[in-house]
């Protein structure tokens, strides 16, 4: 009696350890992500906040979360302080033919690396990835004399162009994708009388989506966001971006909080959609990024 | 025949250059005008200024402002080091002695002279910022002097009596006491003394010494650092944090940018360029004088920033008039700065003005206090070296130890004396 006792309590237990330990362990991946989420959450929620709060509120201590009164008038004020309907189309012709030039350029060079076998193949890859490593600030002025003899300074171009001439990251995550794709869909297609040109088109692209869409959401990103480029490159009014609109809020001496947020809130709308859309591509690319190395 | 259709053409073709030429010289010229100016300043000045500039003389001005100082200088940097310079630019006397010391400012003596300017309406320390071996580089517009903002209704509340004129850093330092308050009584200061103002902390060491951190501004050997005087004004910083708590440490201000503005300090050791914000917030407020220290000379800043023209400018006539229009004598710049109290003028005949010192916006305030100091002008940026970078870094790092009580102010000083030591000796690397 006293062994049969002591045989079904461990196994009671363990039953229980069992029937409980799944739901434990999803309890504790759902705290993880609900943490994850409001840290991400956070500064979105904040901007939102300040964004309704008038300018004196904005500078209460401590800070309160509720703004009263609810002050809707900033974004139009916001919005009207600086041409923004101009800075927003601006900023999606720079970012939409970026995104472009970014991504047609990159495939091409990443295909090539990926399906050509050539002499030198690897130490041009090697330096095209060492173009990773050069600092970007060594770059400012070279590039600043370039685009000044070429008569492209206050213009889009120096914004847009560099894209279509590849970029190393696009090429090298777009080239890890490539090599995961078969070759013997390459030969079949060359059986059937395809050009290399024709396989590009027809197999590589269509099954490399993920990795181009991850490509475009990086480029648009880093585009939409962009506040060097044009702080350096434009100077008309008429020609400027989002951020250097945003930027007109914020001086040495005093930000314009409520007014800067509710602005920064109507800027995020755009990457928000783009991100709704896109938003398999991006977690594709996050991924690939991740594991892109021990894929190839 | 083929001569004859060769020569045509020539003849057609130089015709055609003439044209373009007398076309191109026909058009206006046009400046590049480079600010770091907030929104206010952009609208209220900037533009009528630049459109009566344009009416009076026929020159265009192409205007552009970025407003924070930092991506400004970026973006001067480039433009200068990439050989398409603005005509006319607002450096800060530091970045303009920089700047003047790699030859990128235009000399503007000879304009000064040609034009019959009195410089003498300037105040003499605040122009030799500027001129740098005996040669003018810019003319200045204004200096950051640093007053004491006090909110009357919290001085009222707390029975507390409003700063008297020669008041001491140890009355300072009672005032901030008896403002500073734990109102709901959990043990946590509601309402500060004082605003943080460590980084001016050699204003302290001004009004205790009477002399700058070196011993020549623009070529020193010596560093004061180790000086009792200076020791003990850091300390006296730091005490106002963590002896006293009468200054918010960086936990206690939780990023608020300004706890004046926002109503839980009493006061604010600052310049003119926050009047317009405390305007705005509702209170009643006044300026005094700075505190005076150990020396008893009432004393305040130097620096501040100036126009100036690029040397490499295609236009130094054109550039040199809009400089003249905004910085000039009498100038219509500096009469739109002054009706906007946003400035500290660096022209005398405007510390005089009534537009400045009783302006409407501001009834039978203390204005003067920003003029309290004069004859004992230093920089808030010293020495104005190429080497001041480093110092800065330096200071910076070593001194936020002793503002969190992890070093003493003798200590701090003491590295960075170290440390400035080492540099003076090889202050040729920093030339």
């Amino acid at each position: 009696m006293a062994i049969n006792i002591a045989i079904a309590a461990p196994a009671r237990k363990n039953q229980l350890l069992d029937k409980f330990l799944p739901h434990l362990s999803v309890a504790a991946i759902y705290a993880i992500l609900l943490l994850g989420a409001v840290m991400v959450f956070f500064p979105f929620a904040w901007t939102i906040s300040t964004s309704l709060k008038t300018e004196q509120q904005t500078l209460e201590y401590p800070p309160t979360w509720i703004p009263d009164p609810v002050q809707w008038e900033n974004y139009p004020d916001a919005l009207t302080a600086r041409p923004f309907g101009r800075y927003y189309v601006n900023t999606t012709i720079i970012t939409v033919l970026s995104v472009l030039g970014q991504v047609c350029s990159s495939a091409v060079v990443a295909y090539g690396f990926a399906r050509f076998r050539f002499p030198g193949r690897g130490v041009l890859f090697l330096i095209v990835l060492s173009t990773l490593m050069i600092p970007f600030h060594i770059l400012i002025i070279p590039r600043f004399i370039l685009f000044k003899y070429l008569g492209w300074l206050d213009t889009f171009l120096p914004l847009i162009v560099p894209n279509f001439f590849g970029g190393a990251f696009s090429i090298f995550l777009l080239r890890q994708y490539f090599l995961t794709i078969p070759l013997d869909l390459d030969e079949a297609a060359k059986m059937d009388g395809a050009s290399s040109f024709q396989i590009f088109l027809r197999i590589i692209l269509p099954l490399a989506r993920p990795a181009l869409g991850a490509v475009a959401v990086f480029e648009f990103m880093s585009t939409w966001n962009d506040f060097f480029g044009p702080l350096i490159y434009l100077s008309s009014d008429r020609n400027y971006t989002i951020s250097i609109g945003l930027a007109a809020f914020r001086n040495d001496y005093f930000t314009a909080w409520h007014l800067y947020m509710a602005a920064a809130a109507v800027a995020l709308l755009a990457p928000l959609v783009v991100f709704f859309l896109a938003q398999r591509y991006f977690i594709s690319g996050v991924a690939l990024t991740g594991s892109g190395g021990s894929k190839g | 025949m083929n001569g004859r259709k060769a020569l045509c053409s020539l003849a057609l073709l130089m015709f055609l250059f003439a044209l373009a030429f007398s076309a191109s010289a026909q058009e206006a010229t046009t400046i590049k005008w480079f600010m770091r100016w907030d929104q206010n300043r952009v609208e209220n000045v900037a533009m009528p200024v630049a459109e009566a500039f344009t009416e009076q003389t026929g020159i265009n001005i192409e205007f552009e402002n970025i407003g924070s100082g930092s991506d400004y200088y970026t973006k001067l940097q480039t433009t200068v080091a990439g050989g398409t310079p603005p005509d006319v630019f607002y450096p800060a006397t530091h970045v303009a002695n920089a700047y003047a010391s790699k030859g990128a400012l235009l000399k503007i003596d000879e304009f000064v002279e040609r034009d019959g300017i009195d410089l003498s309406v300037y105040d003499p320390t605040i122009l030799a910022n500027y001129t740098i071996d005996g040669e003018l580089h810019c003319l200045p517009i204004d200096h950051a002097a640093l007053v004491v903002y006090y909110n009357k209704e919290i001085f009222d509340a707390a029975g507390v009596e409003y700063p008297a004129d020669g008041w001491t850093w140890d009355d300072f330092l009672a005032t901030a006491q008896a403002l500073t308050l734990d109102t709901d009584g959990d043990g946590v200061t509601d309402q500060f003394g004082v605003d943080t103002f460590r980084n001016y902390w050699p204003m302290v060491v001004w009004s205790n010494t009477d002399r700058g951190l070196f011993d020549d501004i623009r070529h020193p050997t010596e560093f004061y650092g180790m000086d009792q005087g200076v020791i003990d004004s850091v300390q006296f910083v730091a005490d106002l944090i963590l002896a006293h708590n009468v200054m918010p440490s960086d936990e206690q201000r939780a990023d608020i940018s300004d706890l004046f503005a926002a109503g839980k300090a009493g006061m604010q050791v600052v310049g003119h360029w926050r009047m317009q914000r405390y305007l705005g917030s509702g209170f009643d407020f006044d300026m005094a004088a700075l505190p005076l220290g150990e020396s008893g000379e009432s004393v305040n800043r130097a620096d501040g920033s100036c126009f100036a023209i690029s040397a490499d400018t295609e236009h130094p006539e054109e550039a040199w008039e809009l400089v003249k229009f905004l910085a000039g004598p009498g100038s219509l710049g500096v009469n739109m700065l002054l009706d906007l109290q946003v400035m500290t003028p660096a022209l005398s005949e405007f510390k005089s003005d009534p537009r400045f010192l009783d302006p409407e916006l501001l009834p039978g305030s203390n204005k003067a206090a920003f003029l309290a100091g004069a004859g004992n002008y230093f920089s808030m940026y010293d020495p104005i070296h190429p080497m001041y970078s480093a110092f800065d870094s330096l200071w910076k790092q070593e001194l936020g130890e002793v503002w969190i009580g992890a070093a003493t102010a003798e200590e701090g000083m003491q590295r960075i004396a170290d440390e400035v030591a080492y540099i003076l000796e090889n202050i040729e690397d920093y030339e």
